[in-house]
């Protein structure tokens, strides 16, 4: 973990380890709700609306990279007074 | 090694050397007259000698970094220009010390006490020092350089004597200010036997080219005269005396004339003399495959060895170096030793290699490099991820569980470069012993697999080999356990190769690299332990220990050894 709403993970897993991991983050996303993190530093997250997803693969000199990043934006609790709009 | 260039360069320099010892010499007998006869004017004279010292000092100095800067000269002649350097200065400091001695004359009230004791015999040791000075430095002339050390034990037992006596008439007598002032003069006299010291080990340092204690020097001398070898100090070279990570130091000796070369050892006794034993009976188990030894000496808490200078590259480099072909033929070389070697010494004495308890001891210095493989406990959601600590808390208990069936006589630092190969006469050595013992063999697979990962080396070719080599080496000691019925030689190589990847991160500094070290070891950790959580929860076992037999389906996959 570097700065205060950052959650860094690590380790090296096989390919039936690895399922726990990706199970437990896909597990979060389908309930809208992930926790990250030690006890002291938890980082909550609410993926909803639009979430964008992209799928990367690289191959380089024998090495090999998937990505799959997921980015969405939080909902401003402003935004929902921000703009009255009256219809007649 | 005198070139022609030397000649040169060093030419001006000498001329101004000698010029400064011999100040030197006249300010100390000066010195010497006035602890007799305190007169002004001899008193005067010696501290316009002392500034013209100071300035032979500077004038040296300057045209030794001169010098120094030329980049065409020789490593000798760069070794005595530094010789020379050091000792200008520390014959400068003698001339300060005998401008101190005078300085302290005006605080005796009377000259009684200080004649009551007698400083010839320090002069007379000093000066015979000071003579030998030039030709130990500018002819290299061990000899004498050895002879300028000893002066200053010589001194050192002269200013004893004194202390002693001058202790004793200060709880006696009546005229303590005197008796202070008299010591403060014998100890100028005693540093000046230190500066000595410094001087002959710049002169030791000329001509040997290391830079090396008298204590060591004499080590060598002594082991050479003791040895088989029919060498005079005189007529070797000596090359690279390195510090090795245990602390002990290693040298070559080489003939000047030709001949065999030998490697020389010192370190402390118990080290010296369990690395003397190991190697006696590996010699006793194949003749030659360790390196012959030609001479022992102790020498108290030290204690050195001489031994054969093994032709030949060791294995890390043959892998780096060579091509596939060569690197195969190494291989089996390699190979074919150790089963011999492990067949001829199997024992079946069940043995534990303690991999966890290994790991404790070296903890503290993996986490005092690397504090960032301390990680608290986290999650991801509903999956929990234990901190490091409480892993390697949790795996110490499968120390109890997997052990070998067998032991054999293992090297104990089978590192890649302790192999020794001599690929045209196909022979094959081991180095560096001192940690061989009756033990288990994945000790020596695992230290060997990882030797392998931890080279810093990532060029396709090399990586290749080093990759094929580890996986290849693990097949071979597969074929060993299967042989010799050893049914947890997976799950143990594994906890094996944890221990070792986790303890050699304390020697790299990249931090990529050493993580990828440490989560290796961390995944082989994890991978232990799940399985015996899911055997034991399949056998209804509880907590209970696993059985070698119950490991046996533990399988380790070869990716896993290697980056």
């Amino acid at each position: 973990m570097a700065a205060d709403d950052d959650f860094r993970h690590e380790s090296v897993q096989d390919r039936e380890s690895i399922v726990k991991y990706l199970r437990a983050v896909t597990a979060g996303i389908e309930k809208g709700h992930i926790e990250l993190g030690a006890a002291d530093h938890l980082l909550s997250l609410e993926p909803e609306g639009m979430l964008e997803l992209q799928v990367r693969a690289k191959r380089k000199g024998g090495k090999v990279k998937l990505a799959i990043k997921v980015g969405w934006r939080e909902r401003d609790e402003a935004d929902a007074d921000a703009l009255t709009i009256k219809v007649d | 090694m005198t070139t022609s260039s030397e000649a040169i360069a060093v030419t001006g320099v000498r001329e101004n050397f000698k010029f400064l010892i011999l100040e030197v010499t006249k300010l100390l007998e000066d010195t010497q007259r006035v602890l007799v006869d305190p007169r002004p004017e001899v008193i005067a004279k010696i501290a316009a000698r002392d500034d013209y010292v100071d300035n032979l000092k500077s004038m040296i100095e300057n045209k030794c970094f001169r010098l120094l800067t030329n980049e065409e000269l020789d490593v000798g002649t760069v070794d005595l220009i530094r010789a020379i350097n050091t000792a200008t200065n520390n014959l400068e400091r003698i001339a300060d010390f005998g401008v101190n001695i005078v300085g302290q004359l005006g605080y005796l009230a009377e000259l009684e006490v200080l004649h009551g004791f007698d400083p010839d015999p320090f002069f007379a040791t000093i000066f015979e020092a000071l003579r030998m000075v030039e030709a130990a430095l500018f002819r290299r002339d061990m000899s004498k350089a050895l002879q300028i050390c000893r002066a200053e034990l010589e001194v050192d037992e002269l200013y004893a004597a004194v202390f002693k006596r001058i202790m004793d008439d200060l709880r006696h007598g009546d005229t303590p200010e005197d008796l202070v002032t008299t010591l403060f003069i014998y100890r100028y006299l005693e540093r000046t036997g230190d500066s000595l010291l410094n001087i002959g080990e710049a002169a030791i340092f000329a001509t040997v080219g290391e830079k090396l204690k008298v204590s060591e020097f004499q080590a060598l001398e002594e082991t050479l005269a003791n040895s088989e070898v029919e060498l005079d100090l005189s007529e070797v070279d000596f090359e690279g005396i390195w510090e090795t990570r245990s602390g002990s130091r290693i040298g070559m000796v080489h003939p000047q004339k030709g001949g065999r070369s030998v490697v020389f050892k010192e370190g402390r006794t118990k080290k010296v003399v369990e690395e003397k034993e190991a190697l006696e009976r590996w010699e006793q188990l194949e003749p030659g495959l360790p390196p012959r030894i030609f001479g022992f000496h102790d020498h108290g808490p030290k204690a050195s060895l001489l031994l054969e200078f093994l032709r030949g590259d060791t294995f890390q480099r043959i892998m780096l170096d060579t091509d596939a072909r060569v690197c195969g033929t190494a291989f089996n070389m390699v190979t074919k030793t150790i089963e011999r070697v492990w067949t001829r010494t199997l024992e079946a004495v069940p043995c534990r290699p303690n991999f966890m308890r290994q790991v404790s001891s070296r903890l503290p210095d993996v986490f005092k490099v690397h504090p960032e493989f301390r990680s608290p406990a986290t999650r991801i959601d509903d999956l929990h991820i234990a901190p490091f600590e409480d892993l390697l808390r949790e795996a110490r208990g499968l120390d109890a569980e997997l052990v070998a069936p067998f032991r054999v006589l293992i090297h104990g630092d089978f590192n890649t470069d302790n192999l020794i190969l001599n690929l045209p006469q196909r022979r094959v050595h081991l180095i560096d012993l001192h940690r061989s013992r009756p033990f288990d063999y994945l000790q020596d697979v695992s230290v060997f697999i990882v030797s392998n990962y931890r080279l810093n080396v990532f060029d396709a070719g090399p990586r290749r080999r080093l990759d094929a080599v580890s996986k290849a080496f693990f097949r071979f000691a597969q074929g060993f356990a299967r042989a010799h019925g050893d049914a947890s030689f997976e799950a143990r190589l594994a906890l094996g190769l944890a221990r070792s990847l986790l303890t050699s991160t304390r020697f790299v500094m990249d931090p990529e690299f050493s993580a990828s070290m440490m989560l290796r070891s961390r995944y082989l950790l994890e991978r232990l332990l799940g399985y015996r959580a899911e055997v034991r929860a399949k056998a209804g076992l509880g907590e209970g220990p696993l059985t070698p037999e119950r490991w046996a389906d533990f399988h380790l996959d070869e990716s896993t050894l290697v980056p």
